[in-house]
């Protein structure tokens, strides 16, 4: 593995397979030497790269700018009724699930690598899992499973929803603690323990800090998420910010209402981000020199029984139990009269995700691609555009919601599309947003990937006389591979479970999986919720056994 | 050859005996470690195999040996980061074999210094530091700044330093618990050659003032040799011979031990068939003419290393010095080889 990764070149946000930044500074890449993008120095790719990071900017700075223009009366009646409450319960649900997830997923993360015992290996794979299914999915099998013994109201509570959503995002924290403990060296375990440390004090003192900034990345997305949810959060009755913002803007189609609310959502999460840069200061967290990986404990008897039993336990209440109760749920669905119209709606509803999905992702791996090669080790500008085009990253997806309807109701007024064409409420402007706010995804993925080739590959293939584009197509591509295909799928993953943006810019006649989830457990009707639940959770189920599939492969390829 | 050449360098037998394996005894003041019958068993073979040895106070006993002679293995069992399959580490008088790593009082250095990266010079000399107040703590890393001649980089964080200074900062964090022995793991293989010496010398320096003892691991025979004040030779597992540098390398005991140290060709003793004499180049000359011939030539600078193959078959190494005036022999040239040592030959079983 090249050992020369430093903070600032390894940043993937979203990319569990590298040591982690949590939010992208962008293009810079200092200590490798990359052909993709070598060539790319014209006019051209300026002007491209320019041009993307730009588009994809707008909405995110359109937002922001709204703070400065006066409050309308909506704004002053929600921050004199409702508001203080939603700053409340948003704070309140993203510490509560920031805490649990970090918790969860570290311990587990610790557990698989760095114990044997029965079953670990499939656990190792099986507790990535519960990224195919969504909050709004475990929340109403927990919702209703949860119904009888705590009773109607106390099963809306705030914590039930905080635990929901720890239980479902947990992954991203525990896919990325697992790749910093498998990068870590025994040796600074060694070095510690002759120093006086005990194996659990090394783990506090050595371990857990250099797994620092991965953890962090982890826990930023986590943020991100419950900051951007609105279906868990309004099945446990809790009035967040996000839930305001689609409050408002239905309630009153008050776009600058909706977009002065999403401005805090933005404060949040810069607060969030800034908090562990200043904590970080000059340190670094990777090592130079031998990587020897951690040495793996052996566990016995009741010890091993009880890491057997957490694992499974985890993995039960998280996706076994949610798959089974929907399973049972859409077979009473079939029993009962709408038999017909589940399907036929099934097909329709599928292949609408389907295509949104996909169509989402094609473009994020496009631009992507294309942002990394005009991007790459370029010094002036470079970090820039980078930190433009990935902006949305940082940003809730009801922010970006507000942010693109605002942008595209600007370009409708300007009337330069032929007549009757309309970009507010049109496929373009939904795939749009989707790029706007998972672009970042795609980007960090691929620029890390790139970035890991061995500069000294590069130049052997270069003195064996391979041209640049032979270098870019037969060395970086493949070996990159696995990782661009891990991004790709994080996105396609991420737009298929996609609510807040897809809710309010879907086109007439758009019905994805979510939106009938949503529209389904908005009347409480499980049973009509089950059918595209399980839908959802099925393809994710297969995206996500890729995205293992490319992590896997991706470490075997780069080390 | 010369065989008369021969005769007048074959030792006297009254001063030169064939030593047998590990028979030694030395009258150390007291050891600090000691290591019994260690054995370390992985995958269906001894990686290190009843090895013996102690290590006296302030004394430094480099382990030399090829890479996978089981020489890093070892020292990982003697700091207890490794289970041995049999013998006894004793530190200090305590018998410490069944105790974990942390509470041997042994300081480890690596190759890659395994400073924490997250943490700044200071707090990584602090770290095993925690049974000591802030005043105390803070001394004493400024002491051991100044034991390592690093005074003033407390605040830096380990990659704002040089590959030398982060090894020299590896060394005090070891050294700061005050530990029983300082363990050292090829210390300077991953230095530039430009910098290794100066690192060199600042390292042993630092061990010598603060009179600890320590085990260095190497595959450096010149290293070895110059730094250790005992040299310890290992090979597939086994320790075949620990004794002053001068000793090992002028009466090894074993024909590895000869050839890894520095090159040697045996010659066979024509009175004694089951002995032979051990030559080191240097000890050779070769006159032009003769039933001898050049087989091959390199130039070394000082000297000119010749490859000999004598009238009976054998081969043997010779130098002859180099400089502007001296005419090289070619190859294929005839030349009679002599003995030419100035001390008797050492003898060694055939």
């Amino acid at each position: 593995m090249n050992s020369t990764i430093t903070d600032t070149a390894d940043l993937v946000p979203h990319h569990p397979t590298g040591s982690t930044d949590p939010i992208g500074d962008g293009a810079t890449c200092p200590s490798t030497v990359s052909v993709i993008g070598q060539r790319s120095r014209s006019w051209v790719s300026t002007v491209l790269v320019s041009a993307v990071a730009v588009v994809v900017s707008i909405p995110v700075l359109v937002i922001v700018w709204s703070i400065v223009q006066p409050s309308t009366d909506v704004w002053q009646e929600l921050w004199a009724t409702r508001l203080p409450g939603m700053i409340q319960d948003t704070a309140t649900l993203l510490v509560a699930v920031l805490v649990g997830t970090l918790v969860l997923g570290t311990s587990l993360a610790w557990l698989v690598t760095a114990y044997q015992f029965p079953g670990r290996r499939v656990l190792g794979w099986l507790l990535v899992t519960p990224l195919a299914i969504p909050g709004y999915v475990l929340g109403f099998v927990w919702l209703d499973t949860l119904q009888e013994p705590l009773g109607a109201r106390g099963v809306r509570s705030i914590w039930l929803c905080a635990l929901v959503l720890t239980i479902t995002l947990y992954p991203y924290v525990y896919l990325f603690a697992r790749a910093a403990f498998r990068e870590q060296s025994q040796r600074s375990i060694d070095v510690a323990r002759s120093l006086g440390c005990s194996r659990t004090q090394a783990f506090w003192r050595v371990v857990l800090p250099m797994a620092r900034p991965s953890l962090a990345g982890g826990v930023a997305l986590v943020g991100m998420e419950v900051l951007t949810d609105v279906g868990a959060v309004r099945l446990f009755n809790v009035s967040t910010i996000a839930d305001g913002v689609l409050r408002v803007w239905f309630g009153t189609g008050n776009r600058n209402a909706a977009a002065e609310l999403a401005v805090l959502l933005i404060g949040v999460a810069i607060v969030l981000i800034a908090a562990e840069r200043l904590a970080r200061g000059r340190a670094r967290f990777t090592q130079s020199g031998l990587r020897t990986g951690l040495h793996v404990e052996r566990l016995r008897g009741p010890r091993a029984a009880a890491a057997s039993a957490i694992g499974w336990g985890v993995f039960t209440l998280a996706v076994a139990l949610p798959i089974y109760r929907l399973i049972t749920w859409a077979i009473e669905a079939r029993r009962t009269d709408q038999t017909a119209t589940v399907a036929g709606d099934l097909g329709f509803h599928l292949m609408s995700s389907l295509r949104v999905a996909g169509i989402a992702t094609l473009a994020c791996l496009a631009l992507g691609l294309l942002l990394v090669a005009g991007l790459h080790r370029r010094r002036i500008g470079g970090t820039v555009l980078a930190r433009l085009a990935t902006l949305g990253y940082a940003v809730p997806g009801p922010v970006v919601a507000i942010g693109v309807l605002v942008t595209l109701a600007a370009v409708d007024r300007l009337g330069w599309l032929p007549d009757g064409w309309l970009l507010v409420g049109s496929f373009v402007g939904l795939i749009y947003a989707l790029v706007v706010r998972f672009l970042a995804v795609a980007y960090q993925g691929i620029e890390s990937s790139v970035g890991k080739v061995s500069p000294s590959v590069v130049a052997s293939a270069r003195t064996l006389g391979a041209g640049r584009f032979r270098v870019a197509t037969q060395v970086e591509l493949p070996l990159a591979g696995a990782g661009i295909i891990a991004a790709s799928v994080l996105v396609a993953i991420d737009t298929l479970k996609e609510l807040p943006i897809t809710l309010i810019l879907r086109p007439f006649g758009t019905e994805t999986l979510p939106i009938w989830v949503w529209q389904a457990t908005s009347e409480s009707l499980w049973v009509q919720a089950a059918v595209p639940s399980l839908a959802i959770v099925a393809v994710g189920m297969v995206l996500v056994a890729a995205l293992l599939w490319a992590l896997e492969h991706g470490a075997e390829t780069v080390s | 050859m010369n065989v008369d050449s021969l005769a007048r360098f074959r030792a006297d037998e009254a001063t030169a005996t064939v030593p047998t394996r590990m028979d030694f005894t030395l009258d150390l003041p007291r050891a600090a470690l000691s290591v019994a019958g260690v054995t370390r068993h992985i995958g269906g073979r001894d990686v290190v195999d009843r090895v013996s040895f102690d290590v006296a106070d302030g004394e430094l006993v480099v382990i030399v040996g090829p890479s996978g002679c089981g020489k890093s293995t070892l020292l990982r069992a003697i700091a207890g980061l490794d289970p041995m399959t049999a013998g006894r580490v004793v530190l200090d008088g305590t018998d410490v074999t069944a105790l974990p790593p942390e509470k041997r009082r042994i300081g480890l250095v690596f190759q890659d210094h395994a400073l924490f990266p997250h943490r700044r010079v200071d707090q990584n000399i602090a770290f095993g530091l925690t049974d000591l107040g802030r005043a105390d703590r803070t001394r004493r890393v400024d002491e051991l700044l100044e034991l390592v001649r690093l005074p003033g980089v407390a605040k830096r964080y380990p990659h704002e330093l040089s590959g030398g200074e982060q090894q020299r900062i590896a060394l005090a964090r070891a050294l700061a618990p005050d530990p029983a022995v300082v363990l050292l793991d090829e210390p300077f293989a991953s230095l530039d050659p430009s910098l290794r010496d100066d690192v060199r010398t600042d390292v042993v320096e630092a061990l010598r003032n603060r009179n600890a003892a320590a085990v260095l691991v190497t595959h450096d025979r010149e290293e070895a040799l110059a730094l250790g004040d005992r040299v310890a030779v290992m090979s597939d597992g086994r320790m075949l011979q620990i004794d002053r540098p001068d000793e090992v390398y002028e009466r090894p005991n074993d024909r590895f031990v000869a050839t890894f140290l520095g090159d040697a060709s045996f010659l066979p003793d024509p009175d004694a068939p089951d002995i032979a004499l051990m030559v080191r180049p240097h000890d050779l000359s070769i006159t032009p003419g003769g039933s001898d011939a050049v087989a091959a030539r390199r130039y070394l600078g000082a000297a000119w290393r010749y490859t000999v193959r004598c009238s009976d078959g054998t081969e043997v190494d010779v130098d002859l010095a180099a400089g502007p005036g001296t005419t090289p022999l070619g190859v294929g040239d005839a030349c009679t080889v002599v003995v030419d040592a100035g001390h008797p030959l050492h003898r060694l079983p055939a």
